[in-house]
């Protein structure tokens, strides 16, 4: 089959179809006209989230640690300290995400807008592995001298090397939580399956977009 | 209290621009809720647009380049339901009987089956063409430049031809 005929089908099939198409004009202008405010779409919506509850968080743990900064030890002060870093700087990374799309514009061309939108996608697992290295800081908080004193059988020979485990998975984790692990087993473990499902496909976006340059 | 004259034009402009809406909607959902889900969405995201349009590029141009960029980010079966204050309100476009001749209509259904396996970007691709939008218009749709369009749609047309040759 040549393709002007496939050409010829496809023309006569959509001109049968738009002389029967009618449009609901009444239906479509009262959705105009008030009815519809501004739709949150679910990008939006989990950093304005994510961002008022980290926001609280972090203000409540600093507040902790303040009022307690004279009656704890060095343990609880640096775990502290290091949680409310990592939060806060996951918290300005989805504030950053949320200036991205306002910027997100359907007007662009496809790979412009495809793009930008592909790659906040995908910053998302960036701000998990940030997260995760903070791991360690919750076996940290409740360590004391006394207890190296008093126990130091369990301090060095259990609680040490359980800190160091998390240290290293954290780390481990904040450097492998990347697009190009997903198709590892433990990758969908870490990720729910209607996240995993949108990375996939804003990473297969990407890949397309890349083709579609070179 | 929205501007008459202004939703009388793009009332206007959907009206003369229906089609393209429709066939992007048709191409990128299989399932008819789908379909209408991502109609009220393009339109809706043309409402929002609509201040910013271009008049540099034609109306065509524009809700090319707005309704494939809302079927393509549509990760419908995952993303949390889009809030409308209205509930269901049903179709903005509701489409006749219309005959069709048996042997047009399922060639027109392979040719359908064909695009749904497409990738996304080249799905749009595969529609720009089979419109006969030229390669300018193309490129300024999809952003790229009109001799990577001519190799692209080259390329495309090639799986077109194969595959309607095997089928035949």
């Amino acid at each position: 089959m040549e393709l002007s005929e496939i050409l010829d089908i496809w023309k006569s099939q959509q001109e049968k179809i738009e002389q029967s198409l009618s449009v609901n004009k009444r239906l479509l202008l009262e959705n105009l006209e008030g009815k519809i405010e501004s739709t949150l779409s679910g990008l939006k919506t989990t950093r304005i989230i994510g961002i008022i509850f980290g926001i609280i968080w972090c203000v409540l743990m600093t507040l902790i640690l303040i009022l307690s900064w004279f009656k704890t030890n060095w343990f609880f002060k640096s775990a502290f300290i290091i949680h409310i870093v990592i939060s806060a700087s996951a918290v300005i990374l989805y504030g950053y995400h949320l200036v991205l799309i306002a910027k997100l514009n359907h007007n662009q061309s496809l790979i412009n807008a495809q793009e930008q939108l592909a790659k906040l996608r995908l910053s998302n697992l960036k701000t998990l592995g940030l997260l995760w290295l903070q791991l360690p800081v919750f076996s940290i908080w409740y360590m004391s001298d006394e207890w190296m004193r008093n126990d130091p059988i369990t301090f060095w020979y259990v609680q040490t090397p359980i800190v160091i485990l998390q240290a290293f998975i954290g780390l481990w984790l904040y450097k492998n939580l990347n697009i190009k692990n997903q198709n590892k087993n433990w990758f969908q473990w870490f990720i729910s399956k209607g996240e995993f499902g949108k990375i996939k496909k804003a990473n297969e976006l990407l890949n397309e977009i890349e083709s579609l340059k070179a | 209290m929205i501007n008459s004259s202004k939703t009388e034009i793009f009332l206007s402009v959907i009206e003369t621009h229906k089609g393209i809406i429709y066939k992007i909607a048709n191409s990128y959902c299989s399932d008819k809720d789908d379909k209408n889900d991502l109609v009220q969405d393009i339109i809706l995201k043309l409402w929002q647009a609509f201040d910013s349009y271009n008049d540099e590029f034609k109306y065509s141009t524009w809700i090319y380049r707005v309704a494939l960029n809302t079927a393509i980010s549509n990760y419908r079966k995952e993303k949390v339901k889009e809030k409308y204050l209205t509930t269901n309100p049903g179709p903005f476009f509701e489409i006749a009987e219309h005959d069709n001749s048996v042997e047009n209509e399922s060639k027109f259904i392979l040719l359908q089956q064909f695009i749904s396996e497409l990738k996304e970007l080249d799905k749009a691709l595969m529609l720009l063409y089979l419109e006969e939008k030229n390669y300018k218009e193309i490129a300024e749709i999809v952003g790229i430049s009109e001799s990577n369009v001519g190799t692209k749609i080259g390329r495309i047309k090639g799986l077109l031809k194969k595959k309607f040759s095997k089928l035949m």
